[in-house]
């Protein structure tokens, strides 16, 4: 799906001075994005959470984040809409997941058409989210 | 059996009884040489002859003239080409119907059965789209399990995670468990009020667009007594003599009567009725024509230009987004008066057209309709109002909005 294994990826490689990856987490269920963000804290990332759909791709410019993780449903704008416009903009390249609720085929080929990296449906496992992140930042298929 | 006409049917039939012409054609009332002439399709068969002899045989009209092997066939050719069953095979079908009609009437059964089944699947997979309440319903469900699942999956995965982190956690899993009590309770208040619709169908239950609330069965209740009203004046099939018009003008009775009488009497039809307001006072649709279980529907319905030009009845050819033409009778008429004049109603009826090729060509441009902006999957619609659900509808310019979707 999506560019996942290209390799150079658009920010990829990119670290924190203290060397942690940079995920941006646009989830606007508060305990949703609380657990990711414990999660991903736990394993090195520097989680910067995000729940407007409608200024996400401002966040995307000012936190630079190795990897998007992208809800579906966001107020403000849809999280199709924010791929779509990712994929044009400067980091067309910028590895983004999405994570939605809604988990009928449509869905999942919209978001394969519009190039999202991953498609995945709430509720998800914990280790198989955390696992999926790691291998977009690291450039491979999850 | 299902080769040559309804002569080599009865030759077939006389022979498997062991009968001779000349006795078959005595109890049938004619001569032996004329039943000679039908068996070898020198005579046609039809009429009161086929009646006598279909009786002198002891069968079935419909099976000497093929009309039920016709359908049982195709029936069957249908079912083998759905089951992926090469051409060659499926020429087998008429052989089947002929040789062994109860297995070949179980086929086809089993076979409509599995078409309705899938038919029901579909409908259900595409239930969220359709009906937005379930869907956001379900949305929330979905969200508050997403949020359990990954809160309980830490507590109960890590040994040494500090007072503050599990003090936020709990106080996470208890109200995102409280938040999914309620949200499973909404889901199936939600079901049980659909499942109660059809139960008061025809043509009660279809008056209600929405919800089965208190408001919703009072509409429900005026359109039943109107159903009544409208049986003792039009009795019968009278209505179908004559376009609705002509009926209405001839029994000197409103058009939008006449038009509910013929969807009364064919529940193939869509009858849809709305207010001057858009709103959808009663929608009782067919497979195939797409309305929108909730919200309003669609602008290009021609039951909305029917407040145009009140009391003139149009007729207009409807096409659906699966590319199906339906014919649409629509009016405009006074329901109730104000101090400022008439209250009016629009009244439609829509019926499949068998239209393909030639005939289709023939026919006036349609009028494209969908089944209400929301789950229409038409990208350049002008009169869409907001983004549709699915990908072509929603890319054509449209933005997400501020609603949670």
């Amino acid at each position: 799906m999506g560019a996942a294994g290209d390799g150079a990826r658009d920010g990829a490689g990119e670290r924190e001075p203290d060397g942690r990856r940079r995920l941006l987490l646009v989830e606007d269920e508060p305990n949703i994005a609380t657990a990711i963000a414990f999660l991903l804290g736990r394993e090195g990332w520097r989680v910067a959470t995000h729940s407007d759909g409608a200024t996400a791709l401002a966040a995307v410019e000012r936190h630079r984040p190795d990897v998007v993780v992208l809800d579906v449903m966001l107020p403000g704008r849809s999280g199709f809409e924010i791929l779509a416009a990712i994929r044009t903009g400067p980091r067309p390249r910028l590895p983004v997941l999405m994570l939605s609720a809604k988990g009928q085929a449509k869905d999942r080929a919209r978001a394969e058409a519009l190039g999202a990296d991953l498609y995945m449906t709430k509720p998800f496992s914990n280790g198989a989210l955390v696992r999926a992140i790691g291998a977009l930042a690291d450039g491979a298929a999850p | 059996m299902s080769e040559g006409g309804p002569g080599s049917r009865l030759r077939r039939a006389r022979l498997d009884q062991g009968r001779r012409q000349a006795a078959v054609a005595r109890d049938a009332g004619i001569s032996a040489s004329y039943l000679n002439l039908i068996e070898h399709g020198r005579r046609p068969a039809g009429g009161a002859v086929l009646d006598r002899l279909a009786g002198a045989l002891g069968l079935d009209r419909a099976a000497l003239s093929g009309e039920a092997d016709r359908a049982l066939v195709a029936t069957l050719e249908s079912a083998g080409a759905a089951a992926g069953m090469g051409k060659a095979d499926r020429a087998g079908a008429a052989e089947l119907a002929w040789r062994f009609p109860a297995w070949a009437a179980l086929v086809a059964a089993q076979a409509r059965d599995a078409a309705l089944d899938g038919e029901r699947i579909a409908a259900l997979a595409d239930l969220p789209a359709q009906d937005t309440a379930f869907g956001e319903a379900l949305h929330e469900v979905l969200s508050c399990a997403a949020s359990v699942r990954a809160t309980a999956s830490i507590l109960a995965g890590t040994a040494d995670l500090d007072a503050a982190w599990l003090e936020r956690f709990h106080r996470s899993l208890d109200a995102e468990s409280r938040r999914l009590a309620a949200g499973a309770d909404a889901l199936v208040a939600h079901l049980d009020r659909r499942a109660a619709r059809p139960a008061a169908r025809s043509p009660l239950a279809q008056a209600a667009v929405g919800d089965a609330a208190p408001e919703a069965a009072a509409i429900a209740a005026v359109h039943g007594r109107r159903d009544r009203e409208d049986e003792a004046a039009l009795p019968g099939d009278a209505c179908l003599a004559a376009p609705p018009a002509a009926v209405a003008a001839e029994r000197a009775v409103p058009v939008a009567l006449v038009l509910r009488r013929l969807a009364a009497l064919d529940p193939g039809r869509l009858l849809l009725v709305v207010d001057a307001a858009g709103a959808v006072l009663r929608c009782d649709a067919p497979p195939g024509f797409p309305v929108a279980a909730m919200g309003p529907g669609c602008a290009l319905w021609p039951v909305f230009e029917a407040f145009r030009a009140p009391l003139q009845p149009l007729r207009r050819t409807a096409e659906t987004p699966d590319g199906a033409l339906w014919q649409v009778d629509a009016v405009a008429e006074p329901a109730g008066r104000s101090a400022h004049g008439p209250i009016f109603e629009a009244t439609m009826i829509a019926g499949l057209l068998d239209a393909d090729g030639e005939s289709r060509r023939a026919l006036d441009p349609p009028v494209p309709v969908g089944p209400g902006c929301r789950t229409c999957p038409r990208a350049r619609c002008p009169a869409r109002r907001e983004p549709s659900v699915f990908a072509e509808g929603a890319e054509a310019g449209q933005t997400g909005g501020g609603r949670k979707d």
